[in-house]
């Protein structure tokens, strides 16, 4: 088998051990699990499986997973490339607490996410009061499902397009500066064009991480069907209703999804690590 | 430092979002753990529920991450030290987990080896229960955490190239001394930065585990899984209780991250 | 300990990097592999190493096969391009880590060790480094730490990758004579990687020209440059210049220039291109009755006792020309005075239409 494998000879050892053992990890944790799905789900029939995606609380939990994943995205881009420009381009005190804080939505729990963002945006919350005060409804609405996403993706913007800010000298910017461009316009047509294509990258995971939220959702959204019940809670929910059919089916759209896009963006990275190393 | 208005209006507008979206929730915990003052809390940390799901968490988090550790290593050995057909397939499978949303991550566990599942009337006959117990919550912890040492130590074994382990192969080094008088203290800080965020995934799984535990109070509940039970029982200091410890683990991970990070650079 | 290589052959996928490649090594003697990147040289040295798998071919260490010999049981000594200095590891740590690797009963006491790294050191004249992490060394300091810790097992063969690629030319040229010198001291079979022509001329015994996976030639460095085995060759060591133009028995013609030649009949009629060395040239303010090559100088450097002139041709059809000629004799001439110039060759290369060298010639 590891002739076969093997298109390169290395004196280094442990090829065998080292290869077998990844791949029957890989295959045991990572395959066998997702293969019983797909099995799962081929097993029910073609019907069966439309009725379920199709039902209007089906479509309306996609609708409301998507749109809320969509936003919570377009905000992150935003600040997520605010965070980026001020951490590598300024240098202020506590620039290197803001920088290690950035990284708090991975580290922590989404379950204390969750709760704690519930608590901030009730009606009474430290910051749902002001809300209300302007007559938004945060908690059990889409807006708060909105909110919990962008924050427990908000790293994957910051960390995507960091190394590419860090990268872009400021002669860039003096060059185009020097060509009489506006720093407005020098932003633009400099910076931005560069960092777009980490960017999107960033945002893209977002999205991917957005649509499989769960944890830190779930607290704030109130769960009311037809309105603010995400995918994931409704798989749940099938489940804890015995029927394993109906979660199977709706878990296997969003697996396609997020499998689609983690794809996706893997292969426009490989084309973008291309292009500007020229190989 | 920077020099222009419109410089610090940006800091300013960086500072506000972290502090509105990053240090206000962490404020809150505190503050609502200790509305009540300390004696509460107290009971709250000295209850069973609470002992026994600190207790729970930690068993699955010490199973999980020395089984990622050794996968990690494993893998990144392989794909960053050998050249052969799929190897771009394997670190791409790996990041599955990344991408699944840990509900369905926890249902594809179930569908396999719930009782109900491909492998469940097997599992019945040689009387071994996996679900809605801790084995399955262990099992579904590594899935969604066994990316992180991988993920970390590739991309730094890579840039670091093989020729220091063929130097000491050429000075007669066996594979085992290769290992451990040459590779292992080379990537050690990133082999602890890929612990600490294996530990801190594993510590703070909630929908994987959530779909696999079957909720049993004082048998199957993480802390993660107890902050929402103490939640729906509108026990308030109860789950801000949990979320705080949990919170503080958070941070010693942050810390130690930052940590590790500034030694990597030097 | 004598290497032979013997029909050496290896591919990277469809990739050929060695054709058949043998070669002969004697004992103690400094062999510079020469060639430009990809001609296969750095694989070849892997292969004997035993770091890289041949397809096919036999390597022997002293006439006893070694081709499935472990690389760890070669016993050869290696010094990699980047040093590949254990970073974790301090200078004297780094060299004294084959020796704490070696089975009990072959490895020195602990003050045996001490003592070997201490005399490596001052063979590489680094005693007061042994402390030091290799982040904290310079590029030269590296190399020499890598040599010792190559050297630290007595290895009977020596391989070296681009032992001075890394590093600035001053040091380069220090390092080069240092290494030649330390290579009379010790008793070692050597073989270096090497892109640089003037390195593998100043130090190897001998030089073998590689290209496109072939040996091109092998040879001590005056035959190499002296008597080029083919065009390759004549090419690779240093700069020429292409005299294209119509050859007729005796008279070589291009436009207004013309050369006599006689090659004894080895030219046919026809096609013939003339390299011509920088240094095998001398400029005069008239022509011989053998050499007719008008020239205007169009640039010039000064360096040392050396001046490069580019000559544009007059009348004739060629490239612009560059010559090395003496100082004093340039200053002699008062080129800026005269109304004409001519170039004299003093020798030629011939190479016949079909692309082969043919023999070396002067105007006469």
């Amino acid at each position: 088998m590891t002739a076969l494998l093997r298109t390169r000879h290395s004196v280094l050892p442990g090829f065998t051990l080292s290869f077998s053992l990844s791949v029957l990890f890989i295959c045991l944790v990572i395959l066998l699990p997702l293969s019983g799905l797909a099995v799962h789900v081929s097993g029910m029939g073609w019907d069966t499986y439309w009725n379920v995606i199709t039902d209007p609380r089906s479509i309306a939990s996609f609708k409301v997973t998507v749109l809320s994943a969509a936003g919570a995205s377009v905000i992150n881009a935003i600040v997520g490339l605010l965070l980026a420009w001020v951490i590598t381009r300024y240098r202020f005190p506590g620039r290197r607490l803001m920088e290690a804080l950035v990284d708090l939505p991975f580290a922590l729990p989404t379950a204390v996410a969750g709760l704690t963002l519930a608590a901030l945006f009730a009606d009474n919350g430290w910051l749902g009061q002001w809300f209300s005060l302007a007559g938004i409804q945060v908690s059990y609405t889409w807006v708060g499902i909105m909110i919990a996403m962008s924050f427990t993706s908000l790293p994957f913007v910051v960390r995507a397009v960091q190394p590419v800010l860090e990268d872009l000298t400021p002669d860039l910017e003096e060059a185009a500066a020097t060509l009489g461009a506006s720093p407005l316009a020098s932003f633009r047509k400099v910076i931005l064009a560069q960092v777009m294509p980490a960017l999107l990258t960033g945002t893209g995971l977002a999205f991917t991480r957005s649509l499989g939220e769960y944890g830190g959702v779930i607290f704030i959204a109130g769960n009311l069907p037809y309105e603010t019940e995400i995918v994931s809670l409704l798989v749940n929910i099938r489940l804890e209703e015995y029927d394993f059919a109906a979660a199977s089916a709706l878990a296997s759209i969003i697996l396609l999804a997020s499998l689609v896009l983690l794809f996706g963006i893997q292969g426009l990275q490989a084309r973008l690590v291309k292009r500007w190393h020229g190989l | 430092m920077p020099r222009y208005a419109h410089q610090w209006l940006l800091i300013a507008a960086a500072f506000a979002t972290v502090i509105l979206m990053l240090v206000l929730p962490l404020l809150l915990i505190l503050h609502q753990a200790f509305a009540h003052g300390l004696a509460p809390v107290m009971e709250a940390l000295t209850s069973n529920d609470m002992g026994h799901a600190i207790r729970l968490t930690v068993v699955v988090a010490l199973i999980t991450v020395p089984v990622n550790l050794v996968f990690g290593i494993l893998l990144a050995w392989c794909v960053t030290r050998f050249e052969f057909r799929g190897r771009k397939l394997l670190t791409t499978l790996i990041d599955i987990p990344f991408a699944m949303s840990p509900v369905v991550a926890g249902l594809c566990y179930l569908v396999v080896y719930g009782s109900q599942g491909l492998l469940g009337g097997w599992l019945a006959d040689i009387d071994v229960q996996l679900m809605f117990a801790l084995p399955g919550m262990v099992m579904v912890t590594i899935f969604v955490s066994c990316p992180y040492v991988a993920r970390v130590l590739i991309p730094l074994m890579q840039s670091q190239g093989p020729e220091e382990e063929e130097a000491a192969v050429l000075m007669g080094a066996s594979g085992w001394q290769v290992f451990w008088y040459v590779t292992l203290p080379k990537i050690r800080w990133a082999l602890l930065y890929g612990v600490i965020l294996t530990n801190a995934r594993a510590v703070g799984e909630f929908g994987a585990v959530s779909v696999v535990s079957g909720l049993i109070r004082g048998e199957t509940l993480t802390l993660p899984l107890l902050i929402q039970m103490l939640h729906e029982d509108y026990n308030t200091v109860g789950a801000f209780t949990a979320a705080g410890l949990l919170a503080a683990m958070a941070l010693v991970t942050l810390l130690l991250k930052t940590v590790l990070e500034w030694r990597q650079r030097v | 300990m004598s290497i032979q290589v013997e029909n050496i052959r290896k591919s990277f996928g469809a990739f050929t990097a060695l054709h058949d490649i043998s070669l002969d090594v004697p004992t103690n003697q400094l062999v510079g592999l020469l060639g430009p990147s990809g001609s296969g040289k750095t694989t070849l040295l892997r292969i004997i190493a035993g770091l890289e798998r041949a397809d096919g071919g036999r390597v022997l260490f002293n006439n006893e096969d070694v081709t499935h010999l472990d690389a760890r049981r070669r016993r050869v000594g290696f010094v990699f391009q980047q040093y590949a200095l254990f970073r974790h590891l301090t200078v004297a740590d780094n060299i004294a880590f084959g020796l704490r690797l070696l089975p009990r009963a072959e490895r020195p006491s602990r003050r045996d060790i001490r003592d070997r790294v201490r005399e490596l050191l001052s063979l590489v004249q680094l005693d007061n480094l042994a402390g030091r992490y290799p982040a904290q060394l310079s590029g030269g300091q590296k190399q020499r730490v890598a040599l010792a810790r190559a050297l630290a097992l007595k290895p009977e063969v020596l391989l070296l990758d681009e032992p001075f690629g890394a590093l600035d030319a001053k040091v380069r040229k220090d390092l080069r004579r240092w290494l030649r010198r330390l290579h009379e001291q010790i008793s070692v079979t050597s073989i270096f990687v090497t892109h640089d022509q003037e390195e593998a001329m100043e130090v190897s015994d001998k030089v073998v020209v590689m290209s496109q996976g072939r040996v091109e030639q092998m040879g001590s460095p005056l035959q190499v440059y002296e008597q080029p085995a083919s065009r390759f060759v004549f090419d690779f060591l240093g700069h020429i210049n292409s005299l294209e133009g119509l050859y007729d028995g005796h008279n070589w013609r291009s436009g207004d220039a013309f050369l006599r030649l006689d090659t004894q009949g080895a030219c046919p009629d026809g096609a013939l291109t003339l390299y011509l060395r920088p240094h095998e040239a001398e400029l005069a303010a008239a022509p011989t009755e053998a050499a007719h090559l008008p020239v205007r100088v169009a640039g010039r450097s000064v360096f040392g006792g050396t001046v490069t002139v580019e000559l544009e041709p007059q009348g004739w059809g060629a490239e612009v020309l560059e010559v090395e000629l003496d100082r004093v004799r340039w200053d002699a001439l008062q080129p800026d005075r005269q109304p004409a110039l001519y170039l004299l060759p003093r020798r030629l290369q011939t190479v016949t239409c079909d692309g082969d060298l043919g023999p070396q010639v002067a105007p006469a």
